[in-house]
């Protein structure tokens, strides 16, 4: 196992060179932040003295390389636009993003592993059906109109909870709570149903098998079965669901943190992108691209956990 | 009572009305620009059957003509993902030696948010059909690529595998022969996924307005356009919402119904 | 399995219940300070009004800096942190006084050395300023209170100049920070004003705290724009990001926030039935869009083709198109912005599309597609741009639509290659009314060839109209000039507007004191 991890450690570290390299050309293809800085009045000549002076006018592989070099001293640079530091800028913005996903990744698998095994069970019923319209439906709503849904229902007509803002988890769990609840949902729509749907069609061919058959003939109880034979076994495909979902989460939560105005991660890589400012964005993308090993290095651990078939 | 025949029957029925929607409103050179600004955010009307937008634009106008640029999106997207992502989790999954570093790529793909992919590809190549679509295939290969994987390291333990192996079949055999139809099902369902995935992930590109240029309709940009006057002129998003609704629920269904009929254990009827 | 699903229904309730228990415990920080929580589309990042023309850094601006001279609502230049002023008989010297007890945030007084440097700094980059640079031959310090501006030639504009209320406006910065070059934002923000930045404020980087500075000496006279005395009435302003107005109308809706400065038009009426808030008209000048021609191709080297879009565009349709009500926007057919003192009807085009095909037909258009670039992802260059380009083609032109995001418009509106080359011939953008009030500070209106706006029009004529505006004294003189320029800029066809929209704003009725004004100003607002 814990060869395993190392050696996918080890392994990750040329891909995320290889991304934040091709990403480094890749962003200073698409220009530079200078002229929209400046202003309606800006000249060219203008444009290329203020670039100049920010050192964007230099080779690209000089910058990369003095990039490269920063980052290993733990410095990611600062931000074009505003002169922050940018790990400051990305530190600030952790909090609400992690919140949200935290919040929506335990939502929705509570709300859909069950959902889909109780649809596989009752499978070709009206049950069934009316919860893969459900599904079917939530899903193809976009994020943004069921959080306006939301809002407008329980914010401004019933005022359960707030329209928008966030609150930090230290300044009281009630309030922090309380500000992700719409959000939460609004998220959660789109990956409840694809881990429910995933979740129901692997347990349906689970249900097939023999050892399913059996284990009902010997007189095992419905829970039983459920719990202990066909989780297990269809776990697989919902566990890379759900990894792939906290990924969906991750770039998912750009709308959800404009709508509902939360300080947070998603905003920043947008609003970072279309403004270019590069350093905030390599940033991000370093952090992603860790994230990303993480959260897959977990799902093969836990494959290998529930299926000891898997080898690696 | 096969559930896979009727699913596949009613999606088919919708998404050919679709397209025949789609041919008319092309054929019939209805002008998807038509402003009548003095006519603007008119509700539902013999006029105008969607209502109207702010530019006096008539919705259903529109929206028709939207429907071949978002299905073409949905279907290009899908095809292109599923095929590349196919390909690279059968070897991943497949080849020891590949998986390691086939996997990882895809890692690094996927740790690209699919909006700062899309909008720098956008950005460098021009807003099109052309690099919409890359743009948010690109992010979904290795979706494609992860499950399938998956489902081949499961299968590359069965018994009938090892039969193969022992017979000397060769390895394209096997992954073509074997493991390909026991993951079509899978496949059939997460590729209605991406479809429609990727249909919704053109509607947020629009919505931070990097999608396609306003002048070529899609749902996607309809939506977004008439956004924050959802309160005020909700039509403008929900009448392209709805048959979003419709087509993604359509594409379901039809990913249902292959994925019954590809199944062999599906023959027994609950 | 069954039993699962009602018990996790009942869980869901119960943790709803205790939810808002703890709400109503947990503290929602009611403190003595009274706090004016703002909301605006987006935050200032640069920070340096300087450096940037953008109107946000201007607002900022606004908050945290003094301005030797101000703009009140009859167009007037008034004194503010000058005291008492003179000039030379042969006009070529200025003499400025600063007032008493002027202090920078830090506590240091304000000096001459600090207005000369900031004047220097500023100059670099402004329009105006560099006329004025061109036209000083020095500056010199009498003084810590006391300095003077000698001229090389007279020049109208002094005033003016230093009293300038719109982009980018020459704010007062201490010495040593006025000394950053023009080319790199500055750092420290440190200035003169009714508020200070607080950068120790946690913000998550979503907004900014301003709280007001106790030792700011207001004026005696009443605030009058940006002129008078501008009182900090609130402890705490907390100017907050909300990129999309749907939600920040549903916070104001709610009482999360106090105001929202530049609310979309549309949503308006959202906001106008509710008893609780106000909507107003905050800046009657408000912005405008304006169509800019690419003159160093064709076909808007020749002025016939320009003349032709100037006659086939019809302000109404793009001010319908962009804010619907026609109380929130004015067509303005003079040049000079409506309302202001040199706005004059001589010569306006009227629309007629029949005479803008003919003079299409007489500038021998053939027909090649025009490009026209298209900023998307603005909530006014977007729609209007559409409008544009249906105008274009109802007046005859074909039309090619190059869309991208607003950075990227920036950018490439700054090359100059062939259109067919990734170039452009025709875009469109926005710029704000109280900066088109005259032809000094219409940036737009300059004819300077290479040194003139995206677009080089080239037009000595015009160059030397707007100096000879610049050097005359007399008013009656100058509004003749004022027509003249506006004859020559129609003639030529330099730019063409497309209708002036009204920034609003919206209010709780606990918010008192706010005032139009022609930029955001937020001293003299009081909150009970």
């Amino acid at each position: 196992m814990l060869k395993l991890i190392f050696s996918r450690l080890l392994a990750a570290l040329p891909v995320i060179a290889m991304v934040a390299g091709a990403a480094f050309v890749f962003l200073r293809l698409s220009g530079d932040p200078v002229a929209s800085m400046l202003g309606e009045n800006a000249t060219a000549q203008q444009v290329a003295e203020t670039r100049h002076a920010l050192g964007l006018d230099l080779p690209i592989g000089l910058q990369f390389v003095s990039w490269v070099l920063h980052v290993l001293r733990g410095d990611f640079g600062v931000s074009i636009v505003t002169h922050e530091a940018v790990w400051k800028m990305v530190s600030e913005r952790l909090g609400a993003t992690f919140s949200l996903a935290f919040t929506t990744t335990l939502f929705s698998i509570f709300v859909a592993v069950p959902l889909g095994l109780y649809a596989a069970r009752h499978r070709g019923s009206w049950i069934d059906s009316t919860i893969v319209s459900l599904c079917t439906a939530g899903f193809s709503v976009p994020t943004f109109v069921v959080g306006y849904l939301l809002v407008w229902l329980f914010s401004i007509k019933l005022e359960w909870i707030p329209a928008q803002g966030y609150v930090e988890f230290s300044r009281g769990l009630g309030s922090w709570l309380l500000h992700l609840i719409a959000p939460t949902v609004a998220m959660s729509t789109i990956f409840v149903v694809l881990v429910a749907r995933i979740t129901r069609a692997s347990a349906i061919e689970v249900l097939n098998q023999d050892y399913v058959r059996t284990a009902r003939a010997l007189g095992a109880s419905e829970l039983r079965v459920f719990l202990l034979h066909v989780l297990p076994n269809a776990a697989v495909p919902i566990v890379t669901v759900v990894g792939v979902g906290i990924g969906l989460v991750l770039t998912g939560v750009v709308v959800t943190e404009t709508i509902f105005n939360l300080p947070g991660l998603g905003r920043l890589t947008i609003e970072s992108v279309l403004a270019r400012d590069y350093p905030v964005v390599q940033c991000v993308l370093f952090l992603f691209s860790f994230a990303y090993v993480f959260i897959n290095l977990l799902t093969d651990i836990v494959y290998s956990l529930l299926d000891p078939r898997i080898r690696y | 009572m096969l559930i896979g025949n009727r699913s596949l029957v009613v999606a088919c029925v919708i998404l050919a009305a679709f397209i025949v929607l789609a041919l008319i409103a092309q054929l019939s050179g209805a002008n998807s620009q038509a402003m009548a600004t003095g006519q603007r955010l008119q509700p539902p009307s013999f006029a105008h059957w969607f209502g109207s937008d702010r530019l006096g634009r008539d919705i259903f106008a529109r929206v028709a003509l939207g429907t071949s640029a978002s299905l073409a999106v949905g279907a290009a997207v899908a095809c292109a993902a599923c095929l590349i992502g196919t390909i690279l989790g059968l070897l991943a999954g497949y080849f020891r030696s590949l998986d390691k570093i086939v996997m990882r790529v895809m890692d690094g793909i996927m740790a690209v948010p699919a909006i700062m992919l899309a909008i720098a590809t956008i950005s460098v190549a021009g807003a099109s059909i052309t690099s919409v679509v890359l743009a948010i295939a690109s992010h979904e290969v290795p979706r494609v690529a992860r499950l399938i994987r998956s489902s081949v390291l499961s299968m590359r333990e069965e018994p009938y595998v090892e039969a193969a192996r022992l017979l000397h079949s060769s390895s394209y055999s096997i992954m073509l022969g074997h493991m390909l139809p026991g993951v079509l099902g899978s496949l059939a369902v997460l590729g209605t996924y991406v479809a429609a995935n990727a249909m919704l992930l053109e509607a947020t590109l629009s919505f931070l307005g990097c999608g396609l240029p306003p002048d070529v309709p899609t749902w996607g940009n309809i939506m977004a356009d008439g956004r924050i006057l959802f309160r005020l002129a909700p039509w403008i998003v929900l009448f392209p919402g709805i048959m979003l609704a419709i087509a993604v629920l359509a594409i379901n269904l039809l990913g249902d119904g292959l994925r019954d009929r590809f199944d062999p254990g599906n023959e027994r009827v609950v | 399995m069954d039993t699962r699903r009602p018990a996790f229904e009942m869980a869901f309730r119960n943790l709803l219940l205790a939810v808002t228990l703890l709400l109503a415990a947990s503290p929602y920080a009611v403190s003595a300070e009274t706090v004016l929580r703002m909301a605006k589309t987006s935050i200032p990042r640069i920070m340096d009004p300087h450096f940037t023309t953008s109107f946000t850094e201007r607002d900022f601006g606004y908050l945290i800096y003094d301005t030797l001279f101000a703009v009140d609502s009859k167009f007037e230049i008034k004194p503010q942190m000058v005291d008492k002023w003179s000039v030379s008989d042969d006009r070529l010297t200025y003499t400025f006084t600063l007032r008493d007890g002027l202090l920078f945030h830090d506590g240091q007084p304000v000096r001459s050395a600090d207005c000369v440097q900031s004047l220097k700094r500023w100059a670099q980059r402004d329009g105006m300023g560099q006329k004025l640079a061109e036209l000083t031959k020095e500056w010199s310090i009498v003084d810590d209170k006391t300095f003077r501006l000698v001229l090389k030639q007279p020049y109208e504009f002094v005033l003016p100049t230093l009293g300038k209320v719109s982009s980018s406006v020459p704010f007062i910065m201490p010495e040593r920070i006025a000394k950053t070059p023009i080319t790199e934002p500055i750092k420290d923000f440190t200035g003169s004003g009714p508020f200070y930045l607080d950068k120790s404020a946690d913000t998550s980087g979503v907004k900014l705290v301003f709280r007001k500075f106790d030792k700011y000496v207001p004026r005696k006279e009443p605030a009058d724009w940006a002129a008078g005395g501008k009182v900090a009435k609130v402890d705490r302003i907390d100017w907050i990001e909300f990129r999309d107005p749907m939600t920040a109308v549903n916070a104001l809706t709610n009482g999360e926030i106090d105001m929202i400065h530049e609310l979309p038009h549309d949503l308006a009426p959202l906001l106008e039935n509710d008893p609780k808030i106000k909507v107003m008209v905050y800046n009657e000048l408000g912005q405008l869009g304006f169509i800019r021609f690419n003159f160093l191709y064709p076909p808007f080297n020749n002025a016939e083709a320009r003349r032709a879009v100037l006659l086939g565009i019809n302000q109404k349709e793009f001010l319908d198109g962009l804010v619907g009500n026609p109380k929130y926007y004015s067509v303005c057919l003079s040049i000079y912005s409506c309302g202001s003192p040199y706005e004059t009807n001589v010569d306006v085009p009227t629309f007629n599309l029949d005479e803008a095909k003919k003079a299409l037909k007489a500038s021998g258009y053939d027909g090649t597609p025009i490009v026209q670039f298209h900023a998307t992802n603005s909530a006014t260059i977007g729609p209007l741009s559409e409008v544009l380009t249906r105008a274009l083609r109802n007046i005859g032109f074909n039309v090619k639509d190059e869309a991208m995001d607003f950075q990227t418009f920036t950018r490439k509106r700054l090359t100059q290659a062939a259109p067919a080359q990734g170039g452009w011939n025709i875009a469109l953008s926005t710029w704000s009314g109280p900066d088109v009030v005259d032809p000094i500070v219409n940036i737009s209106l300059s004819g300077a060839g290479q040194k003139a706006q995206w677009g080089w029009p080239d037009v000595p004529e015009m160059e030397a109209l707007r100096e000879k505006f610049a050097t005359t004294a007399d008013m009656q003189e100058r509004k003749k000039l004022a027509a003249d320029i506006q004859k020559l800029a129609y003639d030529k066809a330099l730019y063409v507007a497309t209708g002036t929209f009204k920034a609003l704003a919206a209010y709780r009725d606990n918010v008192k004191g706010v005032a139009p004004a022609p930029a955001l100003m937020l001293w003299g607002i009081s909150k009970d």
